[in-house]
């Protein structure tokens, strides 16, 4: 069974802001989306080698080249805040 | 009680491409704030990365440098934190596949021993942005353009048991990297970055002590400055009763000390998962056998070859094969017709490393080029220059005015060997100072030194030192 304390600490995590009158709903639900894992993890695979992805493809490669401009204008419309080139974000120090 | 340190490295080394590791943008140093951020590096919804083949030969180049498994089959992970410079919210890493694994590096310690350090593994990953701090009044700047980097991190198993040998791995771990040239090795750019982990137990104890894990340290200096204060600190707390609390700290070098940066509780928990973006990295054999095939010579080989081909002794045979560049100096210099390999060495480790000190150059900014230091050792071996007016005609070639033959000839520098000449000033000298000759013909050896002296005073430095002594004797047993 899920814990409201594990709970509280993916919230933190995930950066979500969980109401206190939310919280005993998101444990339920959270626990039983386990619940479906647990099921997952019950089928026997161990003679099945993992699977990483879905495609039964390898990466392909590209060559070293700088072929990609930067409008550097352009794509900072999109932000909400910038200054001298930086995007300008809340002070953060760790 | 004794206590034992036992430290293990991460370092992150940022691969010498041109572009981006999954994106075609450049990776250019130093450019304006966020001129090398396109859409796959901003992580923008809907674009895909592409991965460069360049990162994963440079990669595979250092697996098989240190005789490591090269995996053929690789796998990229997301590594997930919140922070503003990383954009997609997560870190296209790799995790429990990693490109390269296992492996050692021969670090050179004091005393001729020779240490073996394991690696656990080396992985790809890129970089992310810059947080500036200092540019506006309350908020952070972001400059994306690091975003998207390719590195190497590796990590050493937790074998080394001092700071000091810490620092030698290091060393060790630089040279290899430039020597491949997978990385210009640059320190003050951020291109090879060290993070530690290091525990103390008393000696004796098999089991590892609870460790923390030192950050920021970005320097040779504050690598061995931060993880002697983090020992002793370590030693301090458990001598008083104290535990060691497993957490992050970052060393402040103003301080000197390192301080608590997050505890366990407050640890990253990155919840890593298989890239959908990305296939898993398979490598064929003849993809393998090209890198290795242009391996270079590796530093070792290269130490060992220096003493055995040129007689060299362990020592300048050492400081000779730290860089590729510096190794290949010695051997152009040498095949340009230098005439003794030690004495070559010599010049090398003294005056040209001097001069590059004093100068703040490096090995590929040497003003004097190898042929020309070959030939102003021929002019000491043909007995054209004396030592000391070598060292004359060397300053004037780092200034860069002229040939060797030139600034011999312009300035007259040519070491007079003739005997008759030399004879004159001698027979003038003891003119000039009859009391002394008299007394050096009754027996005084030691105004030999005088005379010697006074001739090469009058001959500006220039006189065969080896001639004039054998000259002044000769003219002693004359006169007696």
């Amino acid at each position: 069974m899920l814990s409201a304390e594990e709970v509280k600490r993916l919230s933190v995590l995930a950066r979500l802001e969980v109401r206190p009158e939310d919280q005993d709903r998101l444990v339920r639900e959270l626990d039983r989306i386990l619940g479906f894992v647990r099921q997952l993890e019950a089928a026997p695979t161990g003679e099945i080698e993992p699977l990483v992805h879905p495609l039964d493809l390898i990466q392909p490669l590209r060559d070293d080249e700088v072929r990609e401009p930067v409008d550097r204008e352009a794509i900072q419309k999109a932000a909400p805040d910038v200054a001298e080139g930086y995007y300008r974000v809340p002070r953060v120090i760790e | 009680m004794s206590w034992e340190t036992v430290i293990g490295l991460e370092v992150h080394v940022q691969l010498l491409t041109e572009s981006k590791i999954f994106s075609a943008t450049p990776t250019r140093y130093g450019a304006s704030p966020n001129t090398q951020a396109g859409l796959i590096d901003l992580g923008y919804p809907g674009v895909l990365p592409v991965l460069n083949r360049r990162a994963v030969e440079l990669a595979v180049r250092f697996g098989l440098a240190i005789g490591a498994t090269v995996s053929r089959r690789s796998v990229f992970a997301r590594k997930n934190y919140f922070y503003p410079d990383l954009p997609k919210g997560y870190q296209i890493s790799q995790y429990d596949q990693p490109i390269v694994q296992g492996g050692a590096l021969e670090i050179p310690l004091p005393e001729g021993i020779v240490k073996r350090v394991g690696i656990t593994r080396a992985h790809l990953e890129e970089d992310a942005g810059k947080s500036v701090h200092d540019r506006f009044p309350e908020a952070s700047g972001i400059d994306l353009n690091r975003a998207g980097t390719p590195l190497l991190e590796i990590v050493s198993e937790p074998d080394l048991r001092s700071p000091t040998q810490a620092v030698a791995y290091l060393k060790a771990l630089h040279t290899l990297v430039r020597y491949l040239a997978i990385s210009d090795g640059n320190l003050q750019e951020g291109s090879f970055r060290c993070d530690a982990n290091l525990s103390v137990r008393p000696t004796g104890e098999t089991r590892l002590g609870i460790r923390s894990e030192i950050k920021n340290l970005n320097s040779f200096r504050f690598v061995e400055q931060a993880l002697r204060y983090e020992a002793d600190r370590q030693v301090q707390l458990l001598e008083a009763g104290g535990q060691v609390v497993q957490e992050t700290r970052l060393y402040d070098p103003d301080r000197r000390e390192t301080r608590p940066l997050r505890s366990k509780e407050e640890a990253h928990d990155y919840r890593y998962f298989p890239d959908p973006d990305l296939l898993p990295l398979v490598l064929e054999e003849t993809f393998i056998d090209e890198v290795r095939s242009a391996l270079p010579e590796l530093p070792t080989a290269k130490r060992e070859r220096f003493q055995s081909a040129y007689g060299l002794g362990a020592y300048d045979a050492a400081v000779l094969t730290q860089s590729r560049d510096l190794a290949d100096y010695y051997e152009s210099a040498h095949r340009a017709g230098a005439p003794d390999s030690k004495l070559l060495a010599n010049w090398i480790l003294g005056e040209v490393l001097a001069k590059l000190n004093r100068d703040h150059l490096e090995i590929d900014q040497v003003p004097v080029p190898a042929s020309m230091l070959a030939l102003l050792l021929v002019r000491i071996a043909d007995g054209t220059l004396s030592g000391p007016l070598a060292k004359t005609v060397f300053e004037t070639l780092w200034a860069g005015e002229g040939s060797v033959d030139e600034i011999i000839d312009a300035r007259g520098l040519r070491q007079v060997s003739d005997t008759g000449a030399l004879e004159q000033v001698i027979e003038d000298t003891i003119a000039a100072h009859a009391t002394q000759w008299t007394e050096y013909c009754a027996g005084r050896d030691k105004l030999l030194g005088f005379f010697v002296g006074q001739v090469m005073q009058a001959t500006q430095g220039r006189a065969n030192p080896q001639t004039l002594n054998a000259l002044i004797q000769k003219r002693r047993e004359r006169s007696g």
